[in-house]
C-alpha cells in the first residue's frame, strides 16, 4: 500500500516536473498548428517569396530569413531579449551587429586600428599623474584618434566627395518631414516626392558602396572596453580608492610655454570637468565630468565627421542638443555617452541620444529617473548604423516625434534597453499622416522599422523593456511594426502595461516585413483604431503574443488577427481572463482578406481563461470567420497545473 | 506556334503598332495627362473628393491617353498603378490594341501589370495577345496571364490554363486555379485535385475553391483521394466535399468521419457541418455516441444545434 502512495506522489512530481519544463512556445505552436490544421493550413504555409519586387542590394540577411518563415519571430525576439538580460553593452552589440549583415554577405568589416605597428602605441605626455585615470584617458585617446576615424574612413572609402556629401545632404531629406506638408497642393507634394525618389534612385547607384562594419564595429570596441573602464573607475570611486579632488590636482607642472608637446588630458576639444556643477557649450570630442549637476550645449558639424565620447560620473545633468547629429549621436562617425547616475534630461533635436545615422551612437544611464526628448532619428535609432540606448534604472520618459524610440532604417538597427522603472514612451504629435488623415500624427517610432519601397529594404528596430508598468502611446505606425523588408518589434518583460496607438501598431506589419509584439506577464491593456493586434498587410506577417495576465484588447477594425492582402495576422494569448473587443466583426479576429485572387491568413489563439468576447469569438469556441482566410481557437490547451508551475 | 507567329506579324502590322511605336505622344496630351495624373492619384485624404473627376477627365479622353499611361505603367508607386488600371479600365475595349501592343515591353512589371488589366477589362479579342506571354520567363507575367484568361472567360484559354496549372511557380498555380474555376474547365479536375496538396496554401485553398464550382462533376475525383498519403490533401477533400454539399458528396464523408485519425473525423464533421445538407444529421446521431475526442464532438454538436428545430 506505502509503494503504491509512493508511485503516485512520484507520478505526481513528475507531472509537475514535466508540466514545469514545457516551454509556453510548445503550447503555442501545438495550439497554432491545431487551429491551422483546422483550416487545412500547416505551419509552413506561413512563408513569402523573395522576389515578389526586384531585390536590393540592402536587404538584411536576418530579416529575409524571417520572411522565409515569420512564425520564428517569436524565437527571435526571446533570442534578442536573452541577450539583454545582463546589463552590459558587449552581448547586446555583438548580437545586434550579427543580425545586421547583408544577405549574402559572407565577411564584415572589422574596426581600423592605425596604431598598431606604429609610435603612437608606444606612449605620449602625460598631464594627470593617477595611472587609473591615465588608462582611462589613454583608451579614450587611443579610440578617438586610432580606432575611429580610421575606421570611419574605410567605411566611406568607396564614395566621390559628392557622394558622402550627399548622405548628409539629400539623403537626411528622406528621413526628415516638415510640418509645412499639410498646407501643401497636391502639386507640391507630387513634386517634393518626385525629388526624394530621384535622390532615392541616386542614393541606390553608389550605397552598396557604404561598409557600414567598419564604423560600427569600431564604435562597439570603444563601448565595451570603455564601458569596463568607467565602472573599473566608479567602482574605485565609489570604494573611496581614488578621491576626485586629488586626482585632478595631481597633475604635471607645465611649462609657461604650452603648446609645444600634446599632453594627455589636454588635447584640443577635450575638456575634464570636475565635481561641481559645469557648463559646456560647443562642439567637443571628449568631455569626462566627475559629478555635479552641469549642462551640456552641444554643437555637432557634419561636414567635418568625428568620434564624440562623454562621461558623466553623477549629478542630475541637462544635455542640450544646439545642431543635429548630437547627444551620442554617430554621423559618418561614432558617439558615445555613459551618464552613470541622476535624473537627467536629454533634450535631443533630431538625430540625437543613441543615433547611429551612417555611423554608430551608444547611450548608456544607469540610474535615475529620466527624460529623452527629441524629434527625428533619436533615442535608439539607426540608418546605415546602429543605434543604442541603454537605461538601467528609474521611471524614464521617453518622447520622439518620428524614427525614434527603437527605429531601424535601411541597413540599420536601432534599440532601447531599459532594465526597470515604469516607463513612458511617447511617439508623435509632429507631423501629421497627411496621406491617410487630417488629424492624426505619424509616429514611426517604438520598436519600428522602415525600408524605402521599393529601393531600399528596410532594418531592424526594437524596444526590450524588462520591468516595471509601462505606457506605450503613440499614432501612426508604431509598437512592434513595420514597413518594407524590415522588422520591428516590442518585448515586454513584466508590469501592467498600457498599449495605445490608433493604427498600424502592436504588431503590425505592413508590405513585405514583420511585426511583433511579445508581452511576457501583467494585466495589459491595449487599444486602437484598426490594423493592429495581429495584422500583417500586403506579404507581411504580424504577430502580437501576450503570454500571462488578465488583458484587455480593444480594436475597432481589422486588428486581432487579421490578414490583409496575402498578410498573414497572428494573435496569441497563452494565459489569464481576457476580454476582446472589436466594433466591426466581419474583419476581426481571424480574418483573412482576398486580394490578388487569394486570401491572407489570419489566426486567433487564447489558450487558457475565461474569457470575454465582443466580436466573432468566444470562450471555449472554435471558429471560422467568412473570409479568406481566418478563423480562431479558444480553447484550454494550457492545462491548469502548468499554470501553477508557472506561478501565476 | 503558326498561331502565335502570325498574331505577332498581325500585330506588327497593325496601324496601332505602328502608331504606339513610331509616333510619339503628342506634348499636350503628355501635358494633359500629367497634370490630371497627379490629383488622380493622389492619396492625401484631403484631395480625396477631387480623385475620380481627375480620373474620370483622363478616361474621357479616350485611346489618346493610352500611350502614356501604359509609358507611366512601370512607376513604382502601387497607388499609381491602382490609378493607371481603373482609368484603362474605365477607357475599356478601345485601350485593348495599345496595351497588346505593349505586351512586348522589356519590363517584365510593365508586362504583367498590362495582363492584369487586360483581364480587368475583359474583352475576348485580348485572349490570344495573352496566350502568346504566357510562357513569359517572368513568373508575374505568367501569373496575370492565367489570371486574366480566366477573368475573360473565353475558352480560348483553356489549354494555356491547363499548362500553368503546372507551372513551377506557386502563385502561377494559383491562379490558374482560379481561372479554372471561373472558366469551369472539367478537364481541369484532376490537376485541380491533385492541388489540393500543393505546398502552397493560395494555390490548394483556390484549387479547392474552383472544384467547389465543377459541384457532383469533381466528387468522384476527391472521393478518390481521400486515402492519399498526404493527409492534407484527404483534410482539405473533405472541406471541399462538404462545400459541394450534394448527397453524394455527404455520403463519401461519411466514411471519413470514421477514421482512425482524428483531424480526418474533425475535418469531415466540420464539412458535414458546412454543408447545409440534412441527410448528415442521422450520420451524426449514429457516430456521436461513439466518438471521444473534444473537437469531434464540438463539430458534432453543432451540427444537432443546427439541425435541432428542423
Amino acid at each position: 500500500m506505502r509503494c503504491i502512495w509512493i508511485v503516485i506522489l512520484l507520478s505526481l512530481f513528475g507531472i509537475s516536473l514535466f508540466a514545469q519544463n514545457i516551454p509556453d512556445s510548445v503550447y503555442e505552436r501545438q495550439g497554432l498548428e491545431r487551429l491551422m490544421g483546422m483550416m487545412n493550413l500547416k505551419l509552413t504555409d506561413l512563408t513569402f517569396r523573395d522576389d515578389y519586387t526586384n531585390k536590393d542590394s540592402f536587404r538584411l540577411a536576418s530579416v529575409a530569413n524571417l520572411m522565409r518563415h515569420p512564425y520564428g519571430m517569436i524565437e527571435f525576439v526571446e533570442l534578442y531579449k536573452d541577450t539583454c538580460l545582463s546589463l552590459k553593452p558587449e552581448p547586446i552589440l555583438n548580437f545586434v551587429f550579427e543580425q545586421m549583415a547583408k544577405e549574402g554577405q559572407t565577411a564584415r568589416g572589422m574596426m581600423i586600428d592605425k596604431s598598431v605597428g606604429t609610435e603612437t602605441k608606444r606612449g605620449m605626455d602625460l598631464f594627470y599623474r593617477s595611472n587609473e585615470f591615465n588608462r582611462l584617458l589613454r583608451k579614450v585617446y587611443h579610440y578617438l584618434y586610432n580606432v575611429i576615424p580610421p575606421s570611419s574612413d574605410s567605411a566611406f572609402a568607396l564614395l566621390r566627395p559628392n557622394e558622402k556629401k550627399f548622405l548628409i545632404n539629400q539623403f537626411r531629406e528622406l528621413l526628415t518631414e516638415d510640418t509645412a506638408d499639410e498646407h501643401r497642393t497636391p502639386e507640391q507634394i507630387d513634386s517634393i516626392q518626385n525629388i526624394e525618389e530621384e535622390y532615392t534612385k541616386q542614393f541606390v547607384k553608389f550605397g552598396a558602396k557604404i561598409r557600414k562594419d567598419f564604423i560600427i564595429a569600431a564604435g562597439m570596441t570603444t563601448t565595451i572596453d570603455l564601458f569596463r573602464e568607467i565602472n573599473l573607475l566608479t567602482s574605485d570611486l565609489r570604494a573611496q580608492k581614488a578621491d576626485i579632488s586629488r586626482m585632478l590636482k595631481d597633475t604635471v607642472d607645465l611649462p609657461s610655454k604650452s603648446g609645444i608637446g600634446e599632453f594627455l588630458g589636454r588635447n584640443k576639444g577635450w575638456i575634464i570637468g570636475g565635481p561641481k556643477n559645469d557648463s559646456y557649450k560647443g562642439e567637443y570630442n571628449f568631455i569626462i565630468d566627475f559629478g555635479g549637476d552641469d549642462r551640456y550645449d552641444l554643437t555637432y558639424n557634419p561636414e567635418k565627421p568625428h568620434g564624440t565620447i562623454i562621461i558623466d560620473l553623477s549629478g542630475n545633468d541637462i544635455y542640450n542638443a544646439n545642431s543635429a547629429y548630437c547627444i551620442a549621436s554617430g554621423c559618418m562617425s561614432a558617439g558615445l555617452l555613459f551618464d552613470m547616475s541622476g535624473d537627467d534630461i536629454y533634450n535631443g533635436g533630431s538625430f540625437s541620444c543613441a543615433s547611429g545615422y551612417f555611423g554608430f551612437g551608444f547611450l548608456f544611464d544607469s540610474s535615475g529617473h529620466d527624460k529623452y526628448y527629441g524629434d527625428t532619428h533619436t533615442q535608439g535609432a539607426g540608418t546605415f548604423g546602429l543605434g543604442v540606448l541603454m537605461d538601467a534604472g528609474g521611471n524614464d520618459i521617453y518622447s520622439g516625434a518620428l524614427y525614434a524610440q527603437g527605429f531601424g532604417g535601411p541597413e540599420g538597427a536601432g534599440l532601447i534597453v531599459d532594465y526597470t522603472g515604469n516607463d513612458s514612451y511617447i511617439a508623435g504629435n509632429k507631423y501629421k499622416d497627411v496621406l491617410r488623415y487630417e488629424d492624426h500624427f505619424l509616429s514611426l517610432s517604438q520598436g519600428f522599422a522602415y525600408g524605402f519601397r521599393p529601393y531600399m529594404s528596410g532594418g531592424i528596430g526594437a524596444i526590450i523593456d524588462f520591468a516595471g508598468n509601462d505606457s506605450y502611446l503613440s499614432d501612426i505606425f508604431a509598437q512592434g511594426t513595420s514597413y518594407w523588408w524590415s522588422l520591428g518589434l516590442i518585448y515586454d518583460s513584466g508590469g501592467n502595461d498600457q498599449y495605445i496607438s490608433y493604427q498600424y501598431a502592436q504588431g503590425a506589419a505592413t508590405h513585405m516585413s514583420l511585426g511583433v509584439l511579445l508581452d511576457q506577464s501583467g494585466n495589459d491593456f491595449y487599444r486602437g483604431k484598426g490594423l493592429m493586434q495581429g495584422c500583417g498587410h500586403d506579404y507581411s506577417c504580424a504577430i502580437m503574443l501576450d503570454r500571462n495576465g488578465n488583458d484587455i484588447y480593444h480594436a475597432y477594425d481589422l486588428s486581432q488577427a487579421a490578414g490583409s492582402a496575402n498578410g498573414f495576422g497572428i494573435q496569441i494569448d497563452d494565459r489569464g481572463d481576457d476580454a476582446y473587443y472589436v466594433m466591426k466583426k466581419h474583419n476581426t479576429q481571424g480574418f483573412g482578406d482576398a486580394r490578388r485572387d487569394f486570401g491572407s491568413i489570419g489566426l486567433f489563439l487564447d489558450l487558457n481563461g475565461t474569457d470575454k468576447y465582443d466580436g466573432n469569438g468566444g470562450d471555449n469556441l472554435i471558429w471560422k470567420t467568412p473570409s479568406k482566410w481566418g478563423g480562431g481557437m479558444d480553447w484550454e490547451l494550457i492545462k491548469q497545473d502548468s499554470i501553477k508551475a508557472k506561478g501565476q | 506556334m503558326i498561331r502565335n507567329i502570325s498574331l505577332i506579324l498581325l500585330i506588327l502590322a497593325s496601324p496601332v503598332y505602328s502608331i504606339f511605336a513610331v509616333e510619339g505622344i503628342p506634348p499636350e496630351i503628355i501635358k494633359k495627362v500629367d497634370s490630371l495624373f497627379i490629383i488622380a492619384s493622389s492619396g492625401e485624404v484631403k484631395y480625396q473628393k477631387m480623385v475620380q473627376p481627375a480620373i474620370d477627365s483622363i478616361a474621357a479622353l479616350g485611346t489618346p491617353a493610352v500611350p502614356r499611361l501604359i509609358e507611366k505603367y512601370d512607376t513604382q508607386d502601387a497607388r499609381e498603378r491602382l490609378t493607371i488600371n481603373n482609368i484603362l479600365v474605365k477607357i475599356g475595349k478601345l485601350a485593348v490594341p495599345y496595351l497588346l501592343g505593349a505586351l512586348n515591353l522589356d519590363n517584365a512589371e510593365q508586362v504583367s501589370r498590362i495582363c492584369y488589366t487586360l483581364g480587368e477589362i475583359r474583352d475576348s479579342s485580348a485572349v490570344s495577345g495573352i496566350i502568346n506571354v504566357s510562357d513569359h520567363y517572368d513568373w508575374r507575367v505568367r501569373s496575370d496571364c492565367a489570371g486574366a484568361l480566366g477573368k475573360i472567360g473565353d475558352h480560348l484559354g483553356d489549354q494555356t490554363v491547363l499548362n500553368l496549372l503546372l507551372d513551377t511557380v506557386e502563385t502561377v498555380r494559383k491562379s490558374a486555379a482560379v481561372s479554372s474555376g471561373q472558366l469551369k474547365m472539367i478537364s481541369s479536375i484532376p490537376l485541380l485535385v491533385y492541388m489540393l496538396g500543393d505546398n502552397f496554401y493560395g494555390a490548394r485553398l483556390c484549387a479547392s475553391e474552383a472544384l467547389v464550382k465543377f459541384g457532383d462533376a469533381a466528387v468522384g475525383a476527391i472521393s478518390d483521394s481521400l486515402n492519399s498519403a498526404d493527409t492534407l490533401l484527404g483534410n482539405l477533400g473533405c472541406t471541399t466535399l462538404g462545400l459541394i454539399g450534394t448527397d453524394s458528396a455527404i455520403i463519401v464523408l461519411h466514411a471519413q468521419i470514421h477514421s482512425e485519425n482524428p483531424m480526418r473525423r474533425i475535418m469531415s464533421v466540420e464539412a458535414m457541418y458546412l454543408a447545409n445538407n440534412p441527410l448528415v444529421c442521422g450520420f451524426i446521431e449514429l457516430a456521436q455516441p461513439h466518438e471521444t475526442d473534444s473537437t469531434v464532438l464540438f463539430y458534432m454538436n453543432k451540427i444537432i444545434d443546427k439541425y435541432d428545430s428542423q
